[in-house]
């Protein structure tokens, strides 16, 4: 049976079983020290009776009517007095038990009672020859020890009970939550990576492992939906060059007149094919590999790109400022983010018109350091920001200019890579996207 | 010049080995690793254009066993794989440049000639000239007919690679690697700019253009007279 297999049910068998066991040795504990307890306190009773008798030291005579008066009344002890050749003289115990504390049964009453009704019985020797037995029923010592059984055995048995059945209803709920799993994965296996675990919000174990897979599952799906979205954008991209390039080779080998053209033309196309190719191929490798990280002079690097690309700008009608703090320091792989901040200074200048301002700047913040490059052309909408950082995704007004649409998926890809947060802002009007290098790469 | 190419791929070794004999140098090839270190060893290259991935000997371990024998021919990488720290780990194996594939011809020559003519102890020069420029590497300081050109420290850089290389065709990769530390390919046309803006400083006014632009391969420093 399922069941019984399950950890939980497993534990709680184990822990009733546990509850039994210390149930069983309070019980024996209590039941014996009561039981001694409550003897004690009838031998006591029973020496104090015995001398009570023969305080002041009676007569036989005496005593004897001293026995008759305790028997008549409503006392609870019994009595022998004897000769010294053990013939009764008054009392009810017989036949005369020998000296000292013994057991006697009492004679008469109900069979089923008797057992219980057992007497404890001192008997002492007079000084004039005769003996003396005082005994007193032990009923208060074995209703005492009932009532001990039979609260221990309810109480046992309703705890167990209680622990089987908890046992089964958080087996039941365990299996439950693992069968959702189940289904999860399964429903996963027949590709439709959307599903998740329900998580519970009990914030327990299992929770922390739903949560766990499904930010696995999160990964994964957009993963594979990269995965999909880049064969069929690769194949899409790609076709149009090298139909293109087909064409142009075509033509050369039928027409010699414009050989040379058409040569060139393909050729360019080829390069084109091949620049698609080297960013997929430096995508990959940012994304496996292990880049040698050192400490780099972040303000130099910026105003030497803002330097290299002034003239540019200039030459576009552009204003490029710079708003880079002196002496600030960051660790990563100086040749990735010059990379990095290369794209993005060249996106701002191929998707926004001539004459539109661009600003690169870092600044400290916290402990740790911001840098961002901000244009004020027509910016991203902000439901296709998070998408630009896609490979091959274009935004429908730059398709018209030149660009594979990976110089974002580099950035993020190199950003990723040295742990940086990428935030793509609204500058109103105008993109502005800012990197934050946390402390630990700063 | 007399060169040894060290490639496994035939269609691509035929190619080059036919280019480089048509641009006027001798050519040896060897089609893997060990034959190549044979031929390196034994004969005085001007320059070794090595295949990164050989079969056998790769050739990483081609070129550190031959700086080991003290053999100290300048050495060219080709490769498949233009990742930066491929780059790096074939310069401290002791190679000079590197190159990946896939490559234009025009590239490829143009990095072989600078390798060849690179002038020894060039560190310690303190004088470049060409024609009537001058540069002073120690005071900073450019002039081209005894007049005085003022140079943004970029534009000085790329004169300088410009001046060391003079006669030799310069690619526009070679500018972005040596000049601007750029191991990629910008999409905007940052080395024309800095180019015009030089040839307007340098050339514009002054008798006889220095900086010329070759045709499908880069640009060339030379007064006109040398070619």
């Amino acid at each position: 049976m399922r069941l019984t297999r399950t950890e939980g049910f497993r534990l709680s068998t184990l822990f009733a079983g546990i509850f039994l066991f210390a149930g069983g040795i309070v019980f024996a504990l209590v039941y014996w020290t009561t039981s001694h307890a409550l003897e004690d306190q009838v031998r006591v009773e029973i020496r104090r009776e015995a001398a009570e008798l023969m305080r002041p030291r009676p007569t036989v005579e005496g005593l004897m009517m001293r026995i008759r008066i305790k028997m008549a009344g409503s006392g609870h002890f019994h009595y022998l007095l004897a000769g010294p050749l053990g013939n009764p003289l008054a009392g009810d115990i017989a036949p005369p038990p020998p000296l000292g504390w013994s057991r006697q049964p009492l004679a008469g009453g109900e069979e089923e009672d008797r057992a219980r009704r057992d007497l404890l019985v001192w008997g002492e020797r007079l000084p004039n020859g005769n003996g003396l037995w005082v005994g007193a029923s032990l009923q208060r010592v074995s209703e005492a020890q009932e009532a001990i059984q039979s609260a221990f055995g309810l109480g046992l048995a309703a705890s167990l009970v209680a622990a089987v059945a908890g046992g089964i209803m958080v087996s039941l709920g365990f299996l439950r939550r693992v069968d959702a799993i189940n289904r999860t994965a399964r429903a996963i296996m027949t590709g439709d990576l959307s599903h998740r675990i329900p998580v519970s919000g009990s914030g327990d174990e299992l929770d922390r492992l739903a949560q766990n897979l499904n930010a696995m599952l999160a990964r994964m799906e957009n993963l594979m939906d990269n995965l999909r979205q880049v064969s069929r954008d690769l194949a899409h991209d790609l076709r149009t060059p090298l139909t293109r390039l087909r064409q142009k080779l075509e033509s050369a080998s039928r027409d010699p007149a414009g050989r040379e053209e058409e040569i060139a033309a393909a050729l360019r196309e080829a390069d084109g094919l091949l620049d698609v190719f080297n960013a997929i191929l430096r995508l990959a490798q940012i994304e496996a590999g292990q880049p040698t990280f050192a400490p780099v002079a972040l303000s130099g690097l910026l105003s030497g790109l803002a330097d290299t690309y002034r003239p540019l700008t200039e030459e576009q009608g552009r204003f490029l400022q710079t708003k880079v703090e002196p002496d600030l320091l960051v660790s990563g792989s100086h040749p990735l983010l010059t990379q990095m901040f290369v794209n993005l200074l060249e996106n701002a200048l191929t998707h926004t018109p001539a004459g539109t301002p661009i600003e690169i700047g870092a600044a400290r913040d916290g402990h740790g350091v911001r840098a961002w490059v901000e244009d004020r052309g027509p910016g991203i909408p902000a439901q296709e920001r998070e998408r630009v950082l896609r490979r091959f995704y274009r935004l429908e007004a730059s398709r018209s200019t030149p660009g594979s649409g990976l110089g974002l998926a580099l950035v993020d890809a190199i950003a990723q890579r040295h742990g940086l947060r990428l935030q793509l802002l609204d500058a109103g009007p105008g993109l502005r996207v800012e990197i934050f290098f946390p402390a630990a790469a700063a | 010049m007399k060169l040894l190419l060290i490639e496994d791929d035939t269609d691509l070794a035929t190619y080059l080995v036919r280019g480089l004999k048509e641009a006027g140098h001798t050519v040896d090839h060897a089609a893997d690793g060990k034959g190549g270190l044979f031929l390196a060893a034994g004969g005085s290259y001007d320059v070794l254009v090595v295949d990164r991935r050989l079969p056998g000997l790769d050739g990483l371990s081609v070129v550190k066993t031959l700086r080991g024998a003290g053999i100290k021919s300048p050495v060219l990488f080709l490769t498949a794989q233009g990742g930066v720290d491929d780059r790096v780990e074939g310069l401290m194996a002791g190679g000079d440049d590197y190159l990946a594939k896939p490559f234009a011809f025009a590239e490829l020559l143009a990095r072989i000639t600078a390798l060849a003519r690179r002038p020894p102890l060039s560190e310690q020069t303190t004088r470049l000239a060409v024609a009537d420029l001058e540069m002073d590497l120690v005071k900073r300081t450019v002039t081209r007919a005894g007049q005085r050109i003022d140079l943004q420290p970029q534009e000085f850089k790329l004169l300088e690679y410009l001046l060391r290389h003079a006669g030799q065709v310069v690619t526009r990769t070679m500018l972005l690697e040596n000049v601007w530390d750029f191991h990629f390919d910008p999409k905007t046309s940052v080395v024309e700019t800095h180019v015009s803006r030089l040839r307007a400083k340098v050339d514009k006014g002054f008798d006889g253009e220095l900086i010329h632009t070759v045709r499908g391969a880069g640009y060339s420093l030379h007064a006109l007279d040398a070619d």
